[in-house]
């Protein structure tokens, strides 16, 4: 079913019919923008349903309702289930993470029977011949949309439908995990505005047809322009015609209802977002783990007493697809960097001094001379030397992250691999003779210029600050599979590291 | 992108470059200095005479071999020393500590102080009584037989010849003896802490003449003692000229317990040990001609390291406050410096 032909089934059943409404059943209705990128679910309905029919279950919402029940259950499993779940979760994600990323989730067009439901609306498929989306129905019967279409519309009041609908909107909101707040949506909320404690009443009498195309495009251009940014509908002018005012108002909320029916084929083609992560991690704990090669005891002792790691710091962005409501896929680009101390000393450093010192010189006769004199003060010690090592990585992360919660507040698992694109590392360690050798991205004989592949998982805490706009805090765990050190180095070495990131999502569809 | 997106972009890159920068950690150093090391000793003595140790310490670097001979004191003997020196023992004129005449051959030690090097070297000073003097020549003469002291017997001298270039502009040259302090311990068998005195009457010097075998007429002295050991013939500074106290500062390392610090006349066979001063923290001369050409020296041993300071004056004039800057040297440089003087 087409948005014309809904449009149409509640014109033509408002048409002839007159309901009382509560002052404030349009404060509790709100608009949600549902983000397309594409026609792709026009164009969907139209292929589906130019040559299909199938009647709808009645019941079908309430059996969606439970399943979104009993997938929240993973979640409230014991804690011994939930961490297993998470480790299979780990295992298996570094290498499904990859293929679902660079093999784009295609939608299930293999159901068509699922693509509309409603339990009040039976709908036939319009004939091969209405691509255009014309509606030609003002001297017709009402449940004639052409020659070629019939909508028949069950005998249920207007009320029933708009408390059905939200409903379906609530359900809607609560799956995307954002809450829908007038000063958030992108229409012109004086629309709504306007449609609050509006008397809506259809006057049979009044004429319903003939009315200028200016005048509908008066009531009709917000409409337009929330099609335009959802589901591209073109500006183009509509042929329904109402020309009654109020008529044009039920008409017009009747359609920013419509907006928000997601039919269950929908919910898995919604997920059109992206978003970008920016986020920095400036403290990253780096675990260091040294084994033995060829060195010696005495040498690894040394090296162990002599350097000492540092906090590091992480920063980054990821662009996250989501592919379900709470599943997503991320990469991006992130760099990190691990910083060492490294002590060593030196003897007999001497440390010259620039100092002032005055004497009063007493001489032969008794005269005493007062003499303010600079000079080098040389001192002879041993000096301890600290070196900063950096060891920087720039990598690749591709992860899969699963998010629940509500609208506010979600919590989320990112598991994945690093992809290392290059490292290079400055400082200075000791050689095999114990002296202080330095170490360069020119000159390395120590250290891999790649390290590899690393694992990594992390959990988010995310809150939403504005519409677009999400701050988390991800604690999180790196995991390198390989050795940095060369395989001619004396020992071997990896790093670990674990930190706390922070940043924003950004959501690139304004929604 | 809104405001609001450009705005957070900002703040993250604000925070990335914060924490980026927090962690780039500089270099640093961490100087400790040895305890015991002479050199971070700065402090002074507060006994302003030159330190036995050090004496020992700078004259053990600085030492001079010493001229040695071997022969029988059965009859007399003349040593040939250098610098066209005699030496003269008449026979048997040795005995033992048991006063024993000693008789067949023994053996000698002279130490010949005739340059202004020589007495830096040997840290011997030319003062007497608080005056400057000229050395004209000084000796350490020292005899062993069997490794055993000698002494001359009672009523017998010995004489010792020596060239001087300068003997006809000379008017008041004196003897004078040494008289060596009970301590410290000798060094290298020999005692250099000792003070100047005036000879007695038994002490005679004259004139001598000689033509060496080349033909050239050699001009000097003839001294005449009854006791071995310093020996010297001295003529004191014109006094005509003003005496100037002055003082030498050193930077804080160079103190009196390793540093000594002489001014050398250039146009007299002086060398003059100035004394340091605890309170001062100086090194200073009471008097001095004001109106001859100086060299201000400085030696000093820290460890096994040899400084060596230097600084001509063509007068000591009315700042009376000067400084030298030793600079760390060899040893062999010290020693040919003060070869040139």
């Amino acid at each position: 079913m087409t948005n014309e032909e809904f449009d149409h089934i509640i014109h033509v059943k408002l048409k002839g019919f007159s309901a009382e409404v509560p002052e404030d059943v349009w404060e509790r209705i709100v608009v949600p923008t549902i983000e397309m990128d594409d026609n792709s679910f026009d164009k969907f309905l139209q292929d589906q349903f130019s040559q299909f029919k199938a009647p709808v279950s009645p019941d079908l919402f309430d059996r969606i309702i439970p399943e979104e029940k009993n997938r929240r259950i993973f979640f409230m499993l014991p804690k011994i289930s939930m961490v297993a779940a998470s480790l299979i979760l780990i295992v298996l994600v570094s290498t499904v993470s990859a293929f679902l990323y660079f093999n784009k989730i295609t939608l299930d067009n293999n159901h068509p029977t699922n693509s509309i439901s409603n339990s009040n609306i039976v709908t036939s498929p319009p004939p091969s011949n209405t691509q255009n989306n014309s509606i030609e129905e003002d001297h017709k019967e009402p449940n004639d949309l052409n020659a070629t279409k019939s909508i028949q519309v069950l005998n249920e009041s207007v009320e029933e439908k708009q408390n059905t609908l939200i409903l379906k909107e609530e359900k809607l909101n609560n799956k995307e995990g954002f809450k829908f707040r007038k000063l958030h949506l992108p229409i012109a909320s004086q629309v709504i505005l306007n449609s609050v404690n509006a008397n809506v009443k259809v006057n049979s009498n009044k004429k319903t047809n003939g009315v200028s195309g200016e005048d509908h495009y008066d009531t009709y251009q917000p409409f337009i322009k929330l099609n335009a940014e959802t589901i591209h509908i073109d500006n183009e002018p509509s042929p329904i015609q109402s020309g009654d005012k109020e008529i044009d108002y039920l008409f017009n909320h009747s359609r920013n209802i419509r907006n928000v029916i997601i039919c269950p084929s929908d919910k898995k083609m919604r997920n059109t977002n992206w978003d970008i992560e920016a986020f920095a991690s400036p403290a990253d704990f780096t675990f260091k783990t040294v084994t033995n090669n060829t060195a010696t005891q005495e040498f690894l002792n040394r090296k162990d007493s002599s350097e000492k790691m540092k906090l590091g710091f992480s920063a980054g962005f990821r662009i996250v697809k989501p592919i379900t409501d709470n599943f997503s896929v991320k990469t991006g680009l992130q760099y990190t960097q691990a910083n060492e101390q490294f002590t060593y000393r030196t003897e007999n450093e001497v440390k010259t001094t620039t100092v002032i010192t005055v004497r009063n010189i007493t001489l032969a006769n008794g005269s005493i001379i007062t003499v303010s004199d600079t000079s080098i003060l040389q001192q002879i010690g041993y000096k301890t030397n600290s070196v900063n090592n950096s060891y920087k990585t720039i990598d690749v992360p591709v992860l899969l992250g699963y998010e629940f919660g509500n609208e506010d507040w979600r919590f989320g698992i990112n598991t994945g691999v690093l992809f290392n694109i290059t490292t290079w590392n400055k400082g200075v360690t000791l050689d095999s003779s114990l002296l202080p050798q330095s170490f360069s991205k020119e000159s390395n004989l120590i250290y891999k210029n790649n390290i590899g592949l690393g694992l990594y998982a992390g959990f988010s805490f995310t809150k939403r600050i504005n519409y677009n706009t999400l701050v988390f805090a991800e604690p999180y765990i790196r995991y390198n599979l390989s050795n940095m050190t060369t395989a001619s180095s004396t020992f071997n070495q990896r790093f670990t590291v674990g930190g706390l990131a922070v940043g924003l999502r950004f959501n690139l569809n304004n929604r | 992108m809104n405001i609001n997106k450009t705005y957070s972009l900002f703040i993250i890159t604000l925070l990335i470059g914060i924490t980026a920068c927090k962690k780039e950690l500089s270099n640093s150093d961490r100087f400790e200095v040895y305890q015991n090391n002479p050199l971070n000793d700065t402090s002074w003595t507060e006994n302003n005479l030159v330190g036995s140790n050090f004496k020992d310490l700078i004259f053990e670097s600085t030492y001079i071999e010493p001229f040695t001979d071997t022969f029988n004191i059965d009859s007399t003997y003349t040593s040939p020393l250098p610098d066209n020196t005699e030496l003269i023992f008449s026979k048997s004129s040795f005995r033992n500590a048991a006063g024993s005449v000693v008789n067949g051959k023994i053996n000698i030690v002279v130490h010949s102080l005739n340059k202004k090097g020589d007495l830096v070297k040997l840290i011997q000073s030319t003062t007497y009584k608080k005056n400057i003097f000229e050395s004209v020549g000084a000796f350490y003469i020292k005899a062993f037989k069997d490794n055993n002291e000698l002494f001359l017997i009672p009523d017998s001298t010995f004489k010792i010849r020596f060239n001087d270039t300068k003997r006809d502009k000379r008017t008041n040259i004196k003897v004078c003896t040494g008289i060596e302090n009970p301590i410290p311990q000798p060094t290298k068998n020999h005692h250099f802490n000792f003070s100047w005195v005036e000879s007695d009457d038994e002490i005679k010097i004259k004139k001598w003449d000689k033509q060496n075998a080349t033909g050239n007429a050699i001009k000097g002295y003839e001294v005449t003692s009854n006791k071995l050991n310093w020996i010297s013939a001295i003529e004191p500074i014109d006094n005509s000229s003003e005496l100037e106290g002055f003082a030498v500062m050193l930077p804080p390392n160079f103190t009196n317990k390793n540093t000594i610090v002489y001014a050398v006349l250039e146009d007299n066979n002086t060398a003059v040990q100035l004394i340091p001063s605890f309170n001062s923290k100086a090194f200073i001369s009471d008097h001095f001609p004001s109106n001859k050409k100086v060299t201000l020296l400085s030696i000093t041993k820290i460890g096994k390291d040899f400084y060596f300071g230097k600084r001509y004056l063509n007068e000591i004039d009315d700042k009376k406050i000067y400084k030298l800057n030793p600079e760390k040297t060899t040893l062999k440089y010290i020693s040919d410096f003060l070869d040139g003087l």
